[in-house]
């Protein structure tokens, strides 16, 4: 694909990745820089992975009065092809640069800010790397694929003290605000039981053949760090969520949306157990949960995952939820709603609690206004780590189809070493997750 | 090949029966639990399981259950006697799948009803031989959906559990158990030589039901060979070999499946190890090495590290293998991989540097 123009380089130091070899990527850290977009100055945009997500992220930041679009980058040239007519339409006369590598976009010093709406195992390269390169980062969820990759990204936020938005934009809502306060105001009393759930899982998709990639797509590309696998269809472009090679199926995908809520509202730690049950489609190469029940115990507090509705007050209709149930009453939340049980009454909302949540300007408002202040916006990284965990240890106890038991000051599982094995799932070159130093080791 | 020439190769291969295992010890009901009464069941001197007509010992159920299996006994009936030997039996759902024993009896009971029926749901044809006091031999074969029932030798009933109305939804595994005769006082029915063929416990019955059509059957294969485990590795690497989209789904996701049963029991480097190890030296296809290697990165052990190593000049298995060795880890695995670094594959190299990185003990490329 084209790269589009010359842009001037002044503003920020400028990086050079080699194209080959594997050494470039060990992530050796790069130096943080010391970037912050002046108050006049519009902030640059560039997003990566440009499919529904990515074309969503396209037309948000668009709208922003102080957002520039300055590049699009998919490894699907009729992907880039799109989003580039319709940047076009939002922004006419305006010159945007198409990239078919993510590396192009990110040697760019007049980037300020990435997007990320790659399929999941791209997620944590595609931001550690941009950290790297001096951009701060909106990456869609989940955050990544595995618990190393979680580690490594936390450690290179740090180390880069870049910003960093989770896409789980439902958290700017009112009602989730609204819904933390609740919570945290003790009107249910003391929070012993936690149920999430979302409905549906991974269809089968058959067994088609495999195939030649078609040639708009770049297919060893679109892999990154994945394992090789021969070219079908289905693997691609939406359904990827359904392999573990690239995600984690509806489990992964819906788990921070609705997770977000009982951690915001709790300050939930590590898991302390975690028992998986569940059993794939039959009929088809997807190889995620067709349905998926995790059992986790936290200390003080029990928290269920269910591909069902659950029977409690509260639940009937809602495919995606989070319920609370504390010592004085229960809550049911889920996107744009919540009731609560208190006293044998039904309810919308407790009005003497008082509003103690500042709001959301919205959630990429939110990330851009601290692109400019360098706070950390909603669901920043050390947050959407932690929030992530569990799911991510839930995918190893599905896979392994047995309870684990999890030591979160060891930051492994207690005597199961295919279990910690699966913390880490190796890249393909010439790919590679940064080294993490820190104390405690993955393995 | 069909499934009907399947199941001739399967009655045609066993002669003096070495894979059949008696499920009575000819002095105790151990195996089994009766329903009803217990005292409704008798162990003779010889061995022999006797009903008692006076109590109601319901069913003896084996305590086990099975899914596949050809169940031969021997069986005799008091002049007006009425049993059955229920199969796939006890288990979710309410479709029972009874084979009836029984005596002539006035009025004559319909070919639905008499010996050798699927009792209620399929007629024989033709009819056995229903002569009371004198012992007869019975064959029940359950292989996926295809029940069979044979008396003297001769097949009589036959039924495919999806093209039968009142079998739809029938079990696909569950108890056996025998009727306590309930056609009166001094009516009885006698047992003997109750023997099974367990053929889920075969992988190569297994690798043919993994290759039915059937989803369901396909399923309920992988499940068992889960539990059949390290056994069924060569048959699992063999569906992989053939490489369509199917045998390859079907065998990959079965091939976890063992790991995740194998490696619950023993943690990584037992006997999964040893057999992935020893199938990765033999001559499968590059793809089909890859999944081996890919298991072993959760069940390998430093046993697997030898031919690990020599899969990593292999363009299409170096990252698989390296990741493989990362994985197991300690100084054999990271000896092997700097062997790499410097050996004459460039593929091999890129993916030891990186691995050795993951490892925490980077080390630069030349």
């Amino acid at each position: 694909m084209s790269i589009s123009g010359a842009r001037p380089m002044g503003r920020r130091d400028f990086l050079k990745w080699s194209a080959a070899g594997a050494a470039a990527f060990l992530g050796a850290g790069r130096g943080a820089f010391a970037q912050t977009v002046s108050p006049g100055e519009k902030i640059n945009v560039a997003h990566i992975g440009l499919g529904g997500m990515g074309r969503s992220h396209l037309e948000w930041f668009a709208a922003m009065p102080d957002v520039n679009t300055v590049a699009l980058c998919d490894v699907d040239s009729e992907h880039l092809a799109t989003a580039l007519a319709r940047a076009q339409e939002i922004q006419p006369g305006k010159d945007i640069a198409t990239y078919s590598d993510f590396r192009h976009v990110l040697d760019r010093g007049d980037v300020d800010v990435i997007t990320c709406a790659t399929p999941d195992h791209w997620h944590a390269l595609v931001t550690i790397m941009a950290f790297d390169a001096g951009k701060d980062v909106y990456a869609e969820k989940p955050l990544c694929r595995t618990v190393a990759e979680s580690r490594a990204m936390v450690d290179a936020r740090q180390r880069t003290r870049r910003v960093f938005q989770l896409g789980t934009q439902i958290h700017a809502g009112d009602n989730y605000h609204r819904a933390v306060e609740l919570v945290r105001s003790g009107v249910l009393g003391d929070i012993h039981t936690v149920r999430l759930w979302k409905t549906g899982g991974s269809p089968g998709l058959g067994y088609p053949p495999f195939e030649d990639p078609p040639p708009q797509l770049d297919w060893e590309m679109w892999q990154g760090p994945a394992i090789r696998r021969p070219y079908t269809p289905p693997r691609c472009h939406f359904s990827y969520r359904y392999f573990w090679d690239y995600s984690g199926g509806v489990y992964a995908d819906f788990w921070c949306h609705i997770a977000d809520m009982a951690f915001w509202s709790l300050g939930i730690g590590e898991p302390i157990r975690i028992h998986a049950r569940g059993t794939t489609p039959a009929d088809g190469i997807a190889d995620t949960p067709a349905w998926i029940e995790v059992d986790y115990e936290f200390d003080g507090l029990d928290l269920h995952w269910s591909t069902d509705v659950p029977d409690v007050p509260g639940a009937a209709g809602k495919g995606i939820g989070c319920q609370f149930e504390g010592t004085r009453g229960s809550m049911v939340v889920d996107y744009g709603s919540r009731v609560l049980f208190i006293d044998g009454e039904e309810i919308e909302d407790v009005p003497d609690v008082p509003q103690s949540i500042d709001r959301s300007p919205g959630h990429q408002r939110n990330f851009l206004d601290c692109v400019r202040s360098r706070r950390q916006p909603e669901s920043h990284l050390d947050y959407a780590a932690n929030m992530t965990l569990p799911m991510l240890l839930g995918c190893i106890s599905f896979r392994l189809q047995r309870p684990l038991e999890w030591d979160a000051a060891q930051g492994s599982f207690v005597g199961d070493e295919a279990a910690n094995r699966m913390l880490s799932v190796p890249y393909h070159g010439p790919w590679a997750l940064p080294e993490v130093r820190r104390k405690v080791a993955v393995r | 090949m069909t499934l009907a020439m399947a199941l001739m190769a399967l009655t045609l291969a066993a002669p003096g029966e070495p894979e059949f295992t008696p499920l009575l010890d000819g002095e105790s009901l151990a195996g089994w639990t009766a329903t009803g009464d217990e005292s409704g069941w008798v162990v003779e001197d010889d061995g022999i399981l006797l009903t008692v007509g006076t109590v109601d010992g319901g069913w003896l159920a084996t305590d086990r259950e099975y899914a596949d299996f050809v169940l031969r006994l021997e069986y005799m009936l008091s002049e007006v006697g009425n049993s059955g030997v229920l199969v796939r039996g006890m288990a979710e759902g309410s479709v029972v799948t009874e084979v009836q024993l029984l005596a002539p009896w006035t009025p004559r009971r319909d070919d639905l009803h008499c010996t050798g029926s699927l009792y209620g749901h399929v007629a024989v044809d033709p009819r056995p031989d229903e002569t009371p006091l004198v012992w007869h031999s019975m064959e029940i074969t359950a292989v996926g959906k295809l029940l069979t029932v044979s008396v003297d030798g001769v097949e009589v009933c036959r039924a495919n559990t999806d093209e039968v109305e009142s079998l739809a939804g029938a079990s696909l595994s569950g108890k056996i158990a025998l009727q306590s005769s309930h056609s009166g006082p001094d009516e009885w029915v006698r047992f003997r030589n109750i023997r099974i063929r367990d053929l889920d416990a075969e992988p190569g019955h297994l690798a043919y039901q993994l290759r039915d059509e059937d989803p369901a059957i396909r399923r309920h294969a992988q499940e068992f060979a889960a539990r059949l485990g390290t056994a069924m590795v060569p048959e699992l690497l063999r569906l992989h070999a053939e490489g369509t989209p199917l045998s390859v789904a079907t065998a990959s996701e079965a091939l976890a499946w063992v790991a995740a049963h194998a490696t619950k029991e023993d943690g990584s480097g037992g006997a999964l190890s040893a057999a992935l190890a020893r199938e990765l030296a033999a001559d499968w296809p590059a793809q089909t090495r890859k999944l081996a290697l890919e298991m072993l990165a959760i069940a390998g052990g430093e046993d697997a590290i030898p031919p690990i190593a020599a899969s990593m000049p292999h363009p299409d298995l170096s990252f698989s293998a390296a990741a493989a060795l990362a994985a197991i880890g300690g100084d054999a695995a990271r000896s092997a991989l700097n062997e790499a670094i410097g050996g004459d594959s460039r593929d091999a190299e890129i993916a030891a540097a990186i691995a050795l990185g993951s490892m925490g003990a980077g080390k630069a490329l030349g």
